[in-house]
């Protein structure tokens, strides 16, 4: 009996420590407190995200995870900083669509690999895109900008926030889709260029729901068309792509978590785990919802081909566009 | 009258004691970080963001602003003690502020830069309450055009900053606008002056700049000097502004206030305008113009109230516009997002309670800010009492950090090291490190609002005399060129020169 | 005639050292597409700068050396002496200390070793008070932005 009870209180021991080495990082795992690096300045929708990740991450795991806002170089500089870390499960990193779909392809020196650099942990949130028209343009829907535009080619203007930004693509990818010719007036930053906008100075803004949506409320801004699936709650009066007859424009801003590429894969399930229960918390999805969001978790092979194929589909539009950074 | 009934709501919102008390938390912790160099506003309110998660929206609102505009009373501090600009709006208060405290008028600049400070967010709040929409509407006219003028205006304004050679403030100027186009280009996305540093792909920062050619710079020539002798003469006079003080102040103080309410409602670039602008008038409008830069009492009034009244208007483009103006101003944008408020245009007629309270707060905030600052210059003028010593250290020590903690780089640290001994070399060379700063955060803007400009009207020059707000300015840019070189056409300007 | 001829000397430093600046912008900048000044390019804008900084430098340059006394030939060599480089060289040397340990040892070392350093440059500092306001201020920075304002800073070596 005596003899027994050693035998078995021995063999669970072992048990134990067998199991603790065969995931010993994911044991101990986190026994500090963990980074999450933001590529943009506080504020905005990637701040807001990241904070929300962070708050909740920190609860799930017991342990502080602290954002660390690291803005520059169009993404870039976190982006490195985020590849460069150590792969210990410690340094996560808000990656946002552009930064692994858009600026590999525009600036052929960024010191990190938009593949081999990271291991997707999960996509997180999505906004989608609105085309805006200021209260001057001769165009009330999609049909009347399309027709406006090639009537006279190059005559309307959009403006975007920046060069090589998801702004910029997307109105290069509706030039592409429809054949007509606008030309781009790039601005630092969405709000200058929505200002813009408001200030009748161009006559279109490709941006987010997030900003677009108080200003096509309040009537100062023409709402043609929205890039989701469905119709926002937040702007019902807005057609969807494909109901304005543009099924092809398909625009997401997403955001995601990546870590280092070597980070051991039972941190990468856990952290997909947490994840996926976080953003199905009912207090988060409103907190996303707010700000025009919606969370859209997934494992991380869905993640990984997401990338793939927003990598592919962005390539051809920086291509057709000309655009490019240096 | 509407306005004061919505006003009074305002008020009765505003003075509840959980509002109190956030305001009054607001206003301290943005002090604080105010007179830390570097840190600012934007890091502060990114922190607190999500304690505001459990608050409600209008307490979380209150205390926020109260750490935009607190800041700015606290940013004066330190350019006045240790001539340390933490924002481009500092930069000129350094001029005669920290000139002053050398002289051992700290207080006295403390105390008006406070007074003044309170009396322009009083008529800026005022000035929000009574025409929110019709300052909206002129910032919305302004297009890249008007903004291109406007930004010439102030270029040649920037000289006169400069109190020895107007050759050299010019040079240091063109040699800050030149700075200032380093990293990408807002237009074609092509980076310039980077050399494939990441770091520069955005460009220096500000606070890399100024804390090199101000701070690090005086301490390198400091020490050189020889510290025996002390920096600061020993008090002079009582700490309080003195009957003198405020007869000289108090019409600067209300040019400053005018200039810093209109200008403020411009997004981009409007705000950094505002302290220069009022700085320039003021030296024009003086009798006895050299005595800027040594000190002048109105050097310091005119642009700190300019400051705070610019920081009070920067709030109607969010307010009514629901466009943010500054870094901060969209961290106040998703701070009301968090509770479901969607800053924009309906936001005043949806929720008038939280518009209105948020104004009144400002007063309230503005009124906590001078009871709790002029106690406070009694400290700070006793802090002035350490040895330099033990003082430059502290101040190199706060430099880092501040500079660290923008976008945690230690390549931007490295950097200041750079402006730091270019600085040293302008105060041997006596060229004034104040023109190239306006001329290194007005450069960027002047270029891409010129190229967008010409962009937007297909190549058309005219575009800049064919609008009629662009051609006002551009004519106020001739005038004040020709009150500029007609006194040194007529007499041939001796090289003022003064030894310390 | 000594302070006339430190007048033009500095003068003359200061127009070559914007000739210089001038310059080297203009040239770099030329690598930029120029574009017509209709439609600006990249590189106009700062070429266009450089050669009014150059021009200005010139300018600058020229009236130290009309300015100069005929028989006072400019002495040559800048007044530097190891002394007045000194604050110059240990200050940045304390600031780039900063920079290469708040990410490898944290913010408190880091910090201490901006005020040994920069000490230095006084020769008047005394090591026991350094030392005591090395540990002040260490104390004092991790206090106020490592707990006080919650910065993401590294703190420790651990």
């Amino acid at each position: 009996m005596r003899m027994s009870r050693l035998l078995s209180s021995l063999m669970t021991a072992t048990a134990l420590l067998i199991g603790a080495t065969a995931a010993n990082a994911a044991d101990d795992w986190p026994n500090k407190p963990l980074k999450l690096i933001v590529p943009f300045p506080p504020g905005g929708a990637a701040d807001a995200v990241g904070r929300i990740v962070a708050e909740k991450l920190g609860e799930a795991l017991k342990q502080p995870v602290v954002v660390e806002n690291k803005a520059g170089a169009g993404t870039a500089i976190a982006a490195d900083a985020a590849a460069k870390a150590a792969p210990d499960g410690y340094t996560l990193s808000l990656a946002p669509a552009g930064q692994l779909t858009i600026l590999p392809h525009l600036n052929k020196s960024i010191p990190y690999d938009p593949f081999k650099s990271f291991a997707p942990v999960s996509l997180v949130a999505e906004v989608p895109y609105v085309i805006g028209a200021s209260a001057d343009t001769p165009a009330a829907t999609l049909k009347d900008l399309i027709a406006a535009a090639k009537r006279e080619p190059g005559k309307l203007s959009y403006s975007s926030c920046g060069n090589g930004t998801l702004c910029h693509l997307s109105g290069e990818l509706f030039k592409t889709l429809t054949g007509t010719d606008l030309l781009h007036v790039p601005f630092k930053g969405s709000a200058p260029a929505i200002q813009a906008l408001l200030g009748n100075q161009v006559n279109l803004a490709f941006d987010t729901l997030t900003i677009l949506a108080p200003q096509v409320k309040a009537g100062k801004v023409k709402g043609l068309v929205i890039t989701s699936k469905t119709r926002s709650p937040l702007l019902p009066e807005v057609p969807t792509a494909a109901e304005a007859g543009l099924p092809e424009f398909v625009v997401s801003s997403w955001f995601g978590i990546v870590v280092p590429a070597a980070t051991p894969q039972p941190v990468v399930s856990r952290l997909n785990a947490e994840i996926n229960r976080i953003a199905a918390l009912p207090d988060v999805r409103e907190r996303l919802a707010a700000q025009g969001l919606d969370a859209i978790p997934s494992t991380p092979e869905a993640f990984t081909k997401t990338i793939h194929d927003d990598y592919a589909r962005w390539g051809k539009v920086v291509e057709a566009s000309g655009a490019k950074l240096d | 009258m509407e306005l004061f009934s919505q006003l009074g709501h305002g008020f009765e919102a505003a003075l509840s004691l959980t509002n109190l008390g956030y305001c009054l938390i607001g206003v301290t912790l943005g002090t604080l970080v105010g007179v830390l160099p570097g840190i600012g506003p934007v890091a502060t309110i990114a922190m607190l963001l999500p304690v505001t998660y459990g608050q409600p929206p209008l307490s979380a609102l209150i205390m926020l602003a109260g750490i935009y505009y607190g800041a700015q009373y606290g940013g004066s501090t330190s350019a006045i003690l240790v001539n340390l600009p933490g924002e481009s709006s500092s930069v000129v208060t350094c001029l005669d502020g920290h000139a002053m405290a050398r002289k051992g008028r700290a207080g006295a600049a403390l105390g008006i830069a406070a007074l003044g400070s309170f009396f322009a967010g009083t008529v800026a709040t005022l000035l929000i309450a009574a025409l929110a929409d019709p300052l909206a509407t002129l910032a919305l006219k302004f297009g890249p055009a008007e903004y291109f003028s406007l930004m010439v205006l102030g270029l040649i304004a920037a000289v006169v900053l400069a109190n020895g050679s107007l050759v050299k403030a010019v040079a240091m100027t063109v040699l800050g606008l030149l700075l200032g186009l380093i990293g990408t280009d807002v237009n074609s996305g092509t980076e310039r002056y980077s050399f494939g540093i990441p770091e520069l792909s955005d460009g220096f920062g500000f606070v890399v700049v100024s804390m090199g050619l101000f701070g690090i710079a005086e301490i390198i020539h400091n020490l050189e000097k020889g510290i025996e002798r002390n920096i600061f003469a020993t008090s002079v006079g009582g700490i309080w502004p003195t009957r003198a003080d405020f007869k000289a102040a108090w019409k600067p103080v209300l040019r400053g206030t005018f200039l810093g309410s209109v200008l403020g409602v411009l997004p981009g670039g409007g705000a950094i305008l505002s302290s220069f602008a009022a700085y320039t008038i003021e030296k024009k409008l003086a009798k006895d113009p050299s005595r800027f830069g040594q000190g002048a009492i109105e050097g310091v009034a005119a642009p700190e109230s300019a400051n705070n009244a610019g920081a009070q208007t920067s709030f109607i483009p969010l307010l009514t516009l629901g466009i943010p103006p500054n870094a901060v101003m969209a961290l106040m944008v998703g701070a009301m997002m968090i509770h479901g408020i969607v800053p924009g245009p309906q936001v005043m007629t949806e929720k008038p309670e939280l518009f209105w309270g948020l104004i009144a707060s400002m007063w309230i905030g503005n009124l906590m800010l001078v009871l709790l600052n002029l106690p406070l210059i009694g400290i700070w003028i006793r802090l002035l009492r350490v040895p330099y010593q033990v003082l430059y250290p502290a101040i190199l020590v706060f430099c880092c950090i501040g500079i660290y903690s923008v976008n945690q780089s230690t390549t931007e640290v490295a950097f200041a090291v750079g402006f730091g001994l270019l600085g040293w070399l302008f105060i041997k060379l006596q060229c004034e490190p104040a023109p190239l700063l306006l001329g290194f955060v007005l450069g960027p803007l002047m270029e891409e609002n010129l190229r967008r400009a010409m962009l937007l009207a297909r190549g058309d020059p005219t575009v800049f005399v064919t609008r009629g707000l662009s051609l006002t300015l551009l004519l106020m840019a001739v005038a004040l060129l020709v009150i500029l070189v007609l006194p040194s056409v007529r007499r041939t300007r001796d090289v003022a020169f003064h030894e310390d | 005639m000594s302070f006339r001829r430190s007048l033009d000397q500095r003068e003359f430093i200061a127009g070559a050292a914007f000739l210089l600046f001038g310059i080297s912008f203009s040239l770099i900048a030329l690598h930029y597409p120029l574009g017509t000044a209709m439609r600006m390019g990249p590189g106009y804008f700062p070429v266009l700068l450089g050669l009014i900084l150059s021009c200005i430098g010139v300018l600058i340059g020229i009236s130290a050396l009309r300015r100069r006394p005929i028989d006072d030939a400019p002495t040559t060599g800048a007044p530097f002496t190891w002394s007045s480089l000194r604050p110059a060289l240990l200050i940045s040397a304390s600031v780039l200390l900063f920079a290469v340990a708040i990410e490898s040892v944290g913010l408190a070392l880091a910090t201490f070793g901006v005020v040994a350093v920069s000490s230095l440059a006084n020769r008047e500092s005394r090591w026991p008070a350094v030392l005591a306001s090395g540990i002040a201020l260490s104390a004092m920075s991790v206090g106020i932005f490592a707990y006080g304002l919650r910065l993401p800073f590294r703190v420790t070596p651990f």
